[in-house]
């Protein structure tokens, strides 16, 4: 477990920022625009995980942290433990594709999960669509939006590594409020079952992917099917 | 797979609605067993609820209908289909309404159901294989639309 930041080889400091799946108000990046000038930052990058790595000059921390404090950000988390969530803008205001509200989705999960400690990195990415901008596949916990009110979860997929691999489809069309349930017993059996530091993959790959399914009848229902039949008896 | 505001189902709901003779012809209206009485109901369904995906809905289409159905009206009512057809290819949902609506054109076209690859050309072909008379009529009916639309 620990915080986002990363001694550099010139000895400067790159601190990551985590922001709501990577949304930034105009008043933050303005805000940011001031303070990294102030604390003698080289510069800054936008990473792949929808953070940004701020390098400055290791005696500039506790300013730079108090800055982006100031401004409704934070440090971001590194380690064995669930990582920032990699959300798209698929919702009811921003992308034509999206099938659902997942950006509020993603948002959510970030803030009830973030930091709980793992075997090993914990990686969520939320998809609106299955066009999957956000490489839900590539997650050790990728969620696809399937529809307004139900979404697909794929588990253990990773990345990177010298063997990346895209997660299998684990619960199909499962109402948005199942999510939480599943997310809870996905991260217990992990924990239960994992060894020391063990990928989520390498863990699916000894023990199978069956200890990680819920019944169904552990899932809150969905009421679209008989809405629908009701709809045509209508 | 397609989002709500992709799709333009008013059209076909109205030629639905003016293609269901509401029992005056049938004389006894099987409501959920006749192949246009479900398709109009998923138009008026997404209409209503803005969905784009109906879980089990292919399970649901009555393709028992056995009615004859008038073959000039069930080759425009496709053609307007497949022109909502967003060419989905690999992540094609048989569940997706646009797809539920065509499926049910299709048996009272064709009497059975054709594959469907997410892709209306490919769709063409499959027609033109089950039947080249129809096959040939969809295909200029829906370049035709294309072409004025």
């Amino acid at each position: 477990m620990g915080k986002a930041i990363f001694k550099q080889r010139n000895g400067v400091l790159g601190v990551g920022i985590v922001t709501p799946c990577g949304f930034i108000t105009p008043e933050q990046l303005c805000g940011l625009g001031k303070l990294l000038p102030e604390v003698g930052a080289l510069g800054s990058k936008l990473t792949t995980r929808q953070t940004m790595v701020v390098l400055i000059p290791e005696e500039a921390f506790d300013r730079f942290v108090a800055g982006i404090r100031g401004l409704g950000l934070d440090v971001g988390v590194f380690g064995d433990v669930v990582r920032n969530v990699k959300g798209c803008p698929g919702n009811g205001e921003l992308c034509h594709r999206s099938l659902g509200n997942v950006f509020e989705l993603a948002v959510e999960i970030q803030q009830r999960y973030i930091n709980q400690p793992t075997p090993h990195d914990f990686k969520i990415s939320v998809a609106g669509c299955h066009r999957g901008c956000t490489d839900p596949h590539c997650a050790d916990f990728g969620v696809i939006a399937t529809g307004p009110k139900t979404v697909d979860v794929f588990l253990g997929g990773r990345g990177g590594s010298r063997r990346p691999q895209h997660g299998q489809k684990a619960y199909a069309n499962i109402p948005k409020e199942a999510l939480f349930v599943v997310l809870d017993h996905v991260l217990d059996t992990y924990r239960k079952l994992a060894e020391e530091h063990e990928r989520l993959c390498n863990t699916m790959h000894r023990v199978g992917l069956d200890p990680f399914i819920l019944p169904a009848e552990k899932l809150p229902v969905m009421a679209e099917e008989d809405e629908f039949a009701d709809f045509l008896n209508s | 797979m397609i989002a709500e505001n992709e799709i333009n189902l008013q059209e076909i709901h109205e030629k639905l609605n003016n293609l269901c003779l509401d029992g005056e012809v049938c004389s006894n209206c099987e409501k959920n067993k006749c192949l246009i009485f479900f398709a109009k109901k998923v138009a008026s369904y997404v209409l209503t609820k803005k969905v784009t995906t109906i879980r089990q809905g292919m399970a649901m289409i009555p393709n028992h209908d056995l009615k004859t159905y008038s073959e000039d009206d069930m080759i425009e009512t496709l053609a307007m289909v497949l022109q909502q057809c967003k060419d989905c290819r690999d992540n094609h949902d048989d569940d997706c309404t646009i797809n539920l609506i065509r499926t049910c054109m299709e048996y009272a076209l064709f009497g059975d159901k054709l594959p469907y690859q997410g892709s209306v050309t490919l769709y063409l072909l499959e027609a033109q294989k089950a039947n080249g008379r129809v096959g040939d009529s969809l295909k200029a009916k829906y370049l035709n639309r294309k072409k004025t639309k």
